[in-house]
């Protein structure tokens, strides 16, 4: 399996999940898969699964940038749910574990809870 | 840990090849007892080795690209050699958020050193990466990525190297075993 990415869409997020590896041949494929999800209406936060993920290097990062850029230009957020050790390796040596908002993948078909007023 | 003979695979210049190279890589790796987090990082290094020379530099003869990896004792040696480009391999200076710029700076962070070799057969990127075995009592100490600075116009045949007094002999050698992809 070299990657396999599906969406399902709730009322305030939407979650895709990917599974496999994301380098330099599969990337192109998940570019346009995320494109195809990111489309005008949809929920604001977007929550990425990550958990099957086995391998992603920063040609992968850069589409996750680029989906990241495209969310938070419609003020929404994007997140990252329960990447493996070696996607946490590359969020950690690259930095961008800063940039992304990390999640636990439990609470992916949670809404998020309501702020206290 | 014994040193492994260099393996040396030739594969067709094209992005398929990346996964190609990294699955038997890392199947050697975890073969040879390499701890997952090594594997991780030596995964990762060949992978924007080969990513960058895919995108930025010419094939080899016959639409090829060179991948080569020597276990040795405390780290793993990789390489990857294209048919050169227009620009030297050099670090990216990303901004936080920029797409692009990081698979250098990613060999840099995970390799004790690495560098570029340019001769009549092409251009050279390798790097060393440390690894341990798990059971290893001897802990590995993990030096840091070195900055290194690109040099161009290097004679013919003559190696550029970074980070130590001496490029690897192991670069500088013919492979002792040659597999196909």
């Amino acid at each position: 399996m070299e990657l396999n990415v599906s969406s399902r869409f709730h009322d305030d997020h939407t979650v895709v999940t990917i599974r496999g590896e994301i380098d330099l041949y599969t990337a192109p494929r998940l570019h346009s898969e995320l494109a195809a999800v990111l489309v005008d209406g949809m929920p604001a936060r977007v929550v990425i699964d990550m958990s099957g993920v086995e391998f992603c290097d920063s040609t992968g990062m850069n589409v996750l940038l680029s989906c990241l850029r495209r969310v938070r230009e419609r003020g929404g957020d994007l997140e990252i749910a329960s990447p493996k050790p070696a996607v946490r390796k590359i969020l950690q040596v690259t930095g961008l574990d800063s940039v992304f908002t990390l999640v636990d993948a439990a609470s992916l078909d949670q809404p998020k809870p309501a702020v206290p007023q | 840990m014994e040193v492994t003979e260099a393996s040396v695979l030739l594969l067709p210049f094209a992005a398929s090849s990346v996964g190609a190279a990294r699955r038997r890589l890392m199947s050697d790796l975890i073969a040879a007892d390499i701890c997952d987090s090594a594997v991780c990082d030596v995964a990762l290094v060949i992978s924007e080795l080969l990513s960058n020379a895919l995108r930025h530099a010419a094939p080899l003869p016959g639409s090829k690209i060179r991948v080569a990896w020597r276990i040795d004792t405390g780290n793993v040696q990789v390489s990857v050699r294209d048919g050169g480009a227009q620009t030297v391999p050099e670090l990216g200076e990303p901004t936080q958020g920029a797409t692009g710029g990081r698979g250098l700076r990613i060999v840099e962070k995970l390799s004790t050193r690495w560098g570029t070799s340019t001769g009549d057969e092409g251009t050279t990127v390798w790097a060393e990466v440390p690894v341990r075995l798990p059971k290893s009592e001897t802990e590995m100490t993990t030096v840091g990525g070195r900055a290194v600075a690109t040099e161009s116009g290097l004679a013919h045949g003559r190696l550029g190297w970074h980070g130590g007094a001496v490029p690897p002999r192991w670069l500088l050698q013919e492979p002792l075993r040659l597999r196909s992809a």
